[in-house]
């Protein structure tokens, strides 16, 4: 069960905000602030830009804390508030924490090495705390006091969706009542100019299954669920917003970033993810796509829906939301998921925006520039990752 | 009913030996692998040690076609999945790939990689950037190297969480297999001894100083311990059902039992101080304490891992724990990340073969460390059972259990 949403992203800060730019079809690329952007031929990015970290930091966790950790600790308590979840009441060492990560504190360790590489002014060393991937997790951990099962895990793109599963399984096997997981990610230089390199970045906007696609626009942000044991949840009279039925993970064996092309990866894995749920390809309502807009995977991703849903695919709507809130690499899974849990709770589905040219080789219904109400029951969410480490979530609308 | 869990092969690459007879042999010989480092440049730190990997050929291990697209790390862990891969006698081509699967741990991956590109965009702006130093930089690149080279499409998993990533890797891995969603599963993984990553060590205080800041090296439970030797490397377990081993006629080192996970809240850079997270991951872990017969311990020549890990030993077997012998095979191959799949497959032949490496270097034991501590030569002991720890600092700890193989059960 899913008790507890919390999100920071390009197009709003906080479930509500989130949602109702999602529904919008708000656009959340900007120009890019956080380092200087002038030097590349490409330059924006959904960069967040509702959340000053004086806001919820003091001056002197600031200094320590990375961008990364920020994001996800803001988010982290607001889905511990939504999941109205105490720590005097529960007993720590059956709560946990798995994250998904992407650069984690990169943008702080390129700070430090670009001073001590110039070799400029002494760098300062906090710079460096945030230098290990496992830090936003321990620091979720530390600051609520958690105490039961505690890792990251690092496959990028499909990061904090495998991090869902992975929590998932420790409930499952009686290792916790209740584990945070989702995931966190900020922008950097290494993965901006790292994409930017392999010529994967639109320079213009992010076009999922749309003819002029030509790539990502790069994003950041937090996404953090809380999940939590049935019998626990009802307990304690818990809030529930959804239901994870199961997941898939597998890999395509392919290529080290691009996609198998003919979507057998992505079929293989929704397979996966639907046997384990005890889902039947008939009884999926909408699909939040991974949708990255590159030439590659929005094909394939394409082809492997048909290869699952056969005739019914086209009656699918398809979302790809990356269009508005960007690819925010280790945290997109946990944001993507999100914004499926909302899908699921409100009956409505958000829409692909920037969708003008279609392209025959993508024929789904990707529920162009305007969000649909739709009654939904059961929704995937998928999250492809560079080296075709694929993941797929299920979720289930929660009714009482 | 849910399967048992068994390891069947064993790859690794050390720096006291590549592959897993070279490896033991120094083991058994106490060999350290702890020299001055000599990749790269030293002498502006006050700790000149490491734990360094032998000149390896990786064209041994892995084609040349691949091999042009990896970075060191990943040259490092596939050479030691495909060891293991060789040692478990698995035939791959006539096995199901989506039966099979990957697991892998690493600290912090490709900071090698991911500084050269770095250092490259400073010196020549984005358009100097590499994309094919970049596409091997993300953590997940080691696993998809992997993946692809042998064509292994089950449960693909990379963990990156500090002193614990292999450790996790392999823990979840035996819960996959025991769920049913895999047959066999490679799990471990490893880290190298970069420069940058040297650096930031240093810069956090974490290593072990010498000069006129006292004596450097590696001894953990000593009395005098003041810090960490780094090293590098990688070991992969190949983790199966009882059943697929069984029927593949393979030969079974050791059975896995149960996993225990917890974490201690002290603080970012800080181990569990108390020790009772530590012990909660022992308890968790283990089914019957009275089985354990040694402990592959985490103790990292930390003033407070050290203690809080004897702390811990003492609280959870009480007056048995003075018996039990606890050794830590850090004093040989240096501390690292992703020291975990090494150490597990040093475990597994510990008890398919009934002795325990020594404990190198340490020479006076700690009396807040007062526990059986192997030192200066291995013991010779029929084991049921065997305990590996590991914690990180920042508060994940995880304990492994492990038994001595029996067809009908131990």
């Amino acid at each position: 069960m899913i008790t507890g949403l919390g999100v920071v992203s390009a197009v709003g800060c906080g479930v509500t905000d989130f949602w109702d730019s999602l529904i919008e079809g708000k656009d959340g690329t900007k120009r890019v602030t956080v380092f200087d952007p002038s030097p590349y031929p490409v330059k924006i990015a959904a960069e967040v830009d509702c959340l000053d970290p004086e806001d919820h930091f003091s001056k002197k966790e600031i200094r320590r804390l990375s961008r990364c950790d920020q994001f996800g600790l803001v988010a982290f308590r607001e889905a511990w508030r939504s999941a109205r979840l105490d720590q005097e009441k529960i007993k720590p060492e059956r709560v946990g924490v798995v994250l998904g990560a992407g650069s984690g504190g990169i943008l702080s360790v390129e700070k430090y090495f670009r001073k001590f590489y110039q070799g400029s002014k002494r760098p300062r060393p906090s710079l460096l705390i945030p230098y290990s991937l496992a830090t936003t997790t321990d620091l979720i951990a530390i600051e609520a006091g958690l105490k039961g099962p505690r890792s990251t895990t690092a496959t990028v793109c499909s990061s904090s969706s495998v991090s869902i599963g992975v929590a998932y399984e420790m409930i499952q096997m009686g290792l916790a009542d209740v584990m945070v997981s989702g995931g966190s990610d900020s922008l950097c230089e290494v993965s901006f100019s790292g994409f930017n390199s392999l010529k994967l970045i639109d320079p213009e906007s992010c076009k999922p299954f749309d003819k002029r696609r030509k790539g990502l626009v790069i994003g950041e942000g937090a996404g953090i669920l809380i999940l939590e044991r049935l019998e626990y949840a009802l307990k304690r009279e818990a809030p529930i917003q959804a239901e994870l039925l199961g997941y898939g993970i597998c890999a395509d064996a392919y290529h080290l970033t691009s996609p198998e092309p003919n979507g057998e990866g992505v079929e293989r894995v929704i397979r996966t993810a639907l046997v384990h749920a005890g889902v039947s390809p008939e009884e999926v309502d909408t699909i939040n796509a991974h949708g990255t807009a590159t030439p590659f995977n929005d094909i394939a991703e394409t082809r492997g829906i048909k290869k699952v849903f056969g005739e019914r695919a086209k009656d699918i709507p398809v979302s790809g939301i990356k269009s508005m809130i960007g690819h925010c690499l280790g945290s997109t899974g946990g944001i993507e998921a999100v914004a499926t849990v909302l899908t699921l709770k409100n009956g409505r589905i958000p829409p692909t925006i920037h969708y003008e040219a279609p392209d025959p080789e993508c024929d789904l219904d990707y529920v162009p520039n305007q969000s649909i109400r739709k009654e939904v029951k059961i929704a995937i969410s998928n999250s492809f990752a560079f080296g075709g480490n694929n993941c797929c979530l299920v979720f289930k609308k929660f009714e009482k | 009913m849910e399967p048992r869990i068994v390891i069947t092969g064993l790859g690794i690459v050390s720096p006291i030996g590549i592959g897993k007879e070279e490896f033991w042999r120094n083991c058994l010989l106490g060999t350290s692998g702890i020299k001055p480092i000599q990749r790269f440049e030293v002498t502006p730190y006050r700790s000149q040690l490491g734990a360094e990997l032998p000149p390896v050929d990786f064209k041994r291990f892995i084609k040349p076609v691949n091999l042009r697209r990896m970075d060191r790390i990943g040259k490092i862990v596939t050479s030691s999945v495909k060891l293991a891969l060789d040692d478990s006698g698995i035939a791959i081509r006539e096995e199901d790939s989506n039966r099979m699967g990957i697991s892998i741990g690493t600290g912090l991956g490709s900071s090698d990689t991911v500084d050269q590109f770095f250092r490259s965009l400073l010196k020549e702006g984005p358009m100097g950037a590499q994309p094919l130093l970049f596409q091997t930089a993300v953590p997940n690149a080691i696993t998809s190297h992997c993946s692809i080279e042998y064509g292994i499409k089950g449960v693909n998993l990379t963990f990156s969480h500090k002193e614990t990533s292999t450790e996790m890797a392999i823990a979840f891995a035996y819960h996959l297999l025991k769920q049913g969603r895999a047959d066999v599963i490679l799990a471990g993984g490893g880290d190298e001894l970069s420069e940058p990553l040297y650096h930031v060590y240093h810069m956090l205080g974490a290593l072990s100083p010498g000069g006129t800041k006292g004596s450097e090296g590696m001894r953990p439970f000593d009395k005098t311990r003041n810090g960490i030797v780094l090293g590098e490397g990688s070991g992969i377990v190949v983790l199966e059902t009882q059943e697929h081993a069984e029927r593949r006629g393979a030969r079974i080192y050791a059975e896995m039992r149960g996993v225990g996970l917890s974490g201690s809240t002290d603080g970012l850079l800080k181990y569990d101080l108390k020790g009772d997270s530590i012990g909660e991951a022992i308890s968790l872990a283990v089914e019957d304490l009275s089985m354990v017969d040694y402990i592959s311990a985490a103790a990292n020549s930390t003033v407070d891992l050290d203690r809080a890990e004897s702390r811990a030993i003492q609280k959870v077997f009480g007056k048995t724990a003075k018996e039990i012998p606890v050794s830590s095979l850090k004093s040989m191959i240096g501390e690292f990340d992703g020291s975990g799949g090494i150490r597990a497959c040093a475990l597994a032949l510990s008890l398919y073969e009934g002795v325990i490496p020594p404990t190198i270097e340490t020479r006076e034991i700690d009396p807040h460390c007062d526990l059986n501590v192997i030192l200066g030569k291995p013991q010779k002991r029929e084991m049921r059972s065997a305990l590996l720890n590991a914690c990180a600092s920042g508060g994940s700890n995880i304990s492994l259990w492990f038994s001595r193989y029996h067809p009908m059960g131990l």
